[in-house]
């Protein structure tokens, strides 16, 4: 009884480390490819109307949204197929961490709790 | 200071009490359906009723859909695109609605009953307090919708949007857990 306990709690914590593990690794994915945004330079701020930024920012916000979509898409398949075909609790939990956690960053906006800004 | 600008910091003030108050609550809350998933573990461990795979994956895919949507309502509304948010909005409540029917119109009408033992028990505690999450979700979508038609919130001020929209994936995130739990993990037992 024992074991089995302890054999739990190494799976929970060896499943939490790696799915925090693959949720930061796709943190960085995202933030490579989605929120790339860097402030105007002088000549831009020039060249390029207010609305034009306007409407750039609100697809990239659009466009993040439908990345994060389909992050989740493939976990949620992958997910499936790992319990159809390689039954594995281990597997299944890191996947559900990786899930839970893009929903609390880019859905949930988690990291507006400690910090300024409004909307 | 002057008057704007001690509006704004009241706003600004007001808004973070309401998102920690908001987040108290979804803890609050996590209490309630981890005890569902401690049950889940407790009573059925490596075994789980043999349910309806493709009506799991199907429901699954639309809350994450109407996510999606209400992300979109948000983003919309925070761009002052109104057209965008209130469709979006809409879609949103339609998935919820599509969801429940799954839930409630088939898997409660499947060949396991709520009298069957610790199956039945688990399944309809955790699909019945899930659905009414969701079905309380969708009201709350509705009133929001309402309100956004006749002009209630602006890029600057949506609160009630941004609550609505945290609240409804704050279910979709109860969810990631629930599915597997229900649907995944363990070996079928008829």
């Amino acid at each position: 009884m024992a074991d089995v306990t302890q054999g739990s709690m190494v799976l929970v914590g060896v499943s939490m480390v790696m799915g925090i593990g693959l949720f930061l690794g796709m943190l960085v994915f995202f933030g490579l490819f989605v929120q790339r945004q860097y402030p105007p330079t002088v000549a831009e701020e020039e060249e390029e109307p207010t609305m034009d930024r306007a409407l750039a920012s609100r697809s990239a916000a659009y466009r993040q949204g439908a990345l994060v979509l389909l992050g989740l898409a493939v976990l949620t398949i992958l997910e499936y197929l790992v319990a159809v075909y390689v039954p594995s609790v281990v597997i299944i939990l890191i996947i559900n961490l990786a899930k839970a956690g893009l929903i609390l960053q880019y859905f949930m906006h988690v990291s507006r709790l400690w910090s300024e800004e409004v909307h | 200071m002057s008057v704007l600008a001690s509006t704004l910091a009241e706003y600004r003030y007001q808004l973070r009490s309401n998102r920690l108050g908001l987040w108290l609550f979804f803890i609050s809350e996590a209490f309630l359906f981890g005890g569902l998933l401690v049950a889940r573990y407790y009573l059925w461990g490596n075994t789980r009723p043999e349910l309806n795979q493709g009506l799991g994956l199907a429901i699954t895919s639309i809350l994450l859909l109407s996510s999606f949507f209400m992300n979109r309502a948000e983003t919309a509304i925070a761009h002052e695109d109104r057209r965008t948010f209130l469709q979006s909005l809409m879609i949103t409540a339609i998935l919820g609605i599509i969801f429940l029917i799954g839930v409630v119109g088939f898997e409660w009408g499947g060949h396991i009953k709520p009298s069957d033992g610790a199956f039945g028990a688990v399944l309809y505690g955790m699909t019945g307090m899930h659905a009414l999450h969701v079905l309380s979700g969708v009201v709350f979508i509705l009133i929001v919708w309402n309100n956004g038609r006749k002009g209630g919130y602006s890029a600057e001020r949506h609160w009630g949007v941004e609550a609505c929209a945290i609240y409804w994936h704050y279910v979709d995130l109860i969810w990631v857990f629930f599915y597997p739990a229900l649907y995944l993990i363990g070996s079928p037992v008829s």
